[in-house]
């Protein structure tokens, strides 16, 4: 166990906890756009910087990806902090204006609109390359978006920016999206995202259409049939009830 | 097998009136909120006046926790809950696709899976069922012997999976 001192408040960590997840576990807020808990850091978003003392030098990290391997101080919220956040939210902001997410730290940290003339017009762009979703795409095994392109190109799409075979249509980039620029859309029994459109199977039971064909496939473990019927959650959960009541009850059954 | 020394959520269909106390119980214990759709249990009404009261098994090898890629669902040896860590949960719903008896739902506005958890140890819906068709027992033998008898019903058919 290492011992560190955050904003003041002593605390002993396991080698190799990022100062965010220190940070964390005492409760001390970083904002944070592109950190997960459910997926390995990435520091794309520089939004959690925080100060690190470390044998008298300071130096300003990016906590997500900052191990402690030694007695270090850490400050969460000092002028250089907030002047670095500054910055990272006012360059972010200059890409996605309309974002409420993005609208909502400027204001918190009293960001300035960049000049005018740098600021992104036309088409709205919510998407931060934070990478957030290709890393749960990555995690889940179908790997099926990546950044394209560099630079002020750079952007997440599907290889060769074609529909992908292996997307399951999960909506699991969609769902992780820190600033909601992965549009999701369901109408009449399809999902569309990433430019292919889904078949929505539909439910034998009570015929809503709950997930599409290659979610069903890709279950591990298996997707289970009941009675050989593909059935919704909540139908099986009614033909499972109706199982369990077998036998009871005041009427015969037939 | 049950080896657990913890409590037991213990359903008796038979003294099931129908009520769905739990429902709101449920709801309002977790969402704050008298809405039985996120409720995380549901009373299955049948004819006869059959109502069988639904909720997770826990089960001891549970198919949403080994669907679940990072580790937002795991199953606790301790108490031997099936625990959700909505902070690790990335929304691909492959939980709700493997849980055989369909008793893990999604919500898209918290965007966390939702389950019975027992309330962290003082269940409301055990706490407000006024026939005691729902209670929680100290998993001693003559517990797990009746959440067993009741489990079998369910998972005939289901032979793979371990209750």
């Amino acid at each position: 166990m290492i011992d560190v001192t955050i904003d003041g408040r002593k605390t002993a960590v396991e080698e190799g906890t990022t100062a965010l997840e220190a940070a964390k576990a005492l409760g001390i807020e970083v904002p944070t756009l592109c950190y997960h808990e459910g997926l390995p850091p990435d520091g794309n978003c520089r939004l959690c910087q925080v100060e690190v003392v470390e044998r008298g030098r300071k130096n300003l990290v990016i906590s997500c990806m900052y191990p402690i391997r030694g007695p270090v101080e850490i400050f969460t919220d000092t002028e250089d902090v907030r002047r670095a956040r500054n910055f990272v939210i006012q360059l972010l902001l200059a890409r996605s204006p309309q974002s409420p997410v993005l609208q909502k730290l400027a204001e918190a940290y009293g960001v300035e609109p960049l000049d005018e003339r740098f600021v992104q017009k036309g088409e709205v762009d919510l998407c931060i390359r934070c990478g957030r979703c290709v890393r749960a795409c990555a995690e889940l095994g179908t790997d099926c978006i990546d950044f394209v392109s560099r630079g002020w190109g750079k952007e997440v799409d599907t290889p060769f920016r074609e529909p992908s075979m292996d997307c399951t249509g999960c909506g699991a980039c969609a769902e992780v999206c820190p600033t909601g620029a992965i549009l999701m859309t369901e109408e009449e029994g399809t999902r569309t995202i990433w430019g292919r459109t889904f078949e929505l199977v539909a439910c034998e039971m009570c015929g809503e259409r709950f997930a599409t064909k290659e979610q069903i496939a890709a279950g591990k473990p298996e997707f289970k049939l009941k009675e050989g019927r593909t059935l919704c959650p909540r139908c099986r959960r009614i033909a499972e009830a109706k199982e369990a009541g077998t036998g009871l009850g005041t009427k015969k059954k037939d | 097998m049950m080896e657990k020394t913890e409590n037991l959520l213990l359903i008796t269909p038979e003294r099931c009136i129908g009520c769905g106390t739990c429902e709101l119980a449920c709801s309002i214990g977790h969402e704050g909120e008298f809405r039985p759709a996120v409720s995380r249990i549901t009373v299955h009404r049948f004819e006869g006046g059959v109502n069988i009261p639904m909720a997770c098994l826990q089960c001891d090898k549970p198919a949403c926790a080994a669907a679940c890629t990072t580790g937002a669902l795991e199953k606790d040896t301790q108490t031997g809950l099936v625990n959700v860590n909505p902070a690790k949960c990335i929304g691909c719903r492959m939980c709700v696709m493997a849980c055989p008896f369909g008793n893990v739902l999604y919500s898209m506005e918290e965007k966390q899976p939702l389950k019975c958890d027992h309330c962290g140890g003082a269940p409301m819906c055990a706490e407000f069922c006024p026939t005691n068709a729902i209670e929680y027992l100290p998993a001693d033998t003559a517990t797990v012997q009746r959440k067993k008898a009741f489990s079998a019903k369910i998972a005939a058919g289901i032979a793979e999976v371990e209750i």
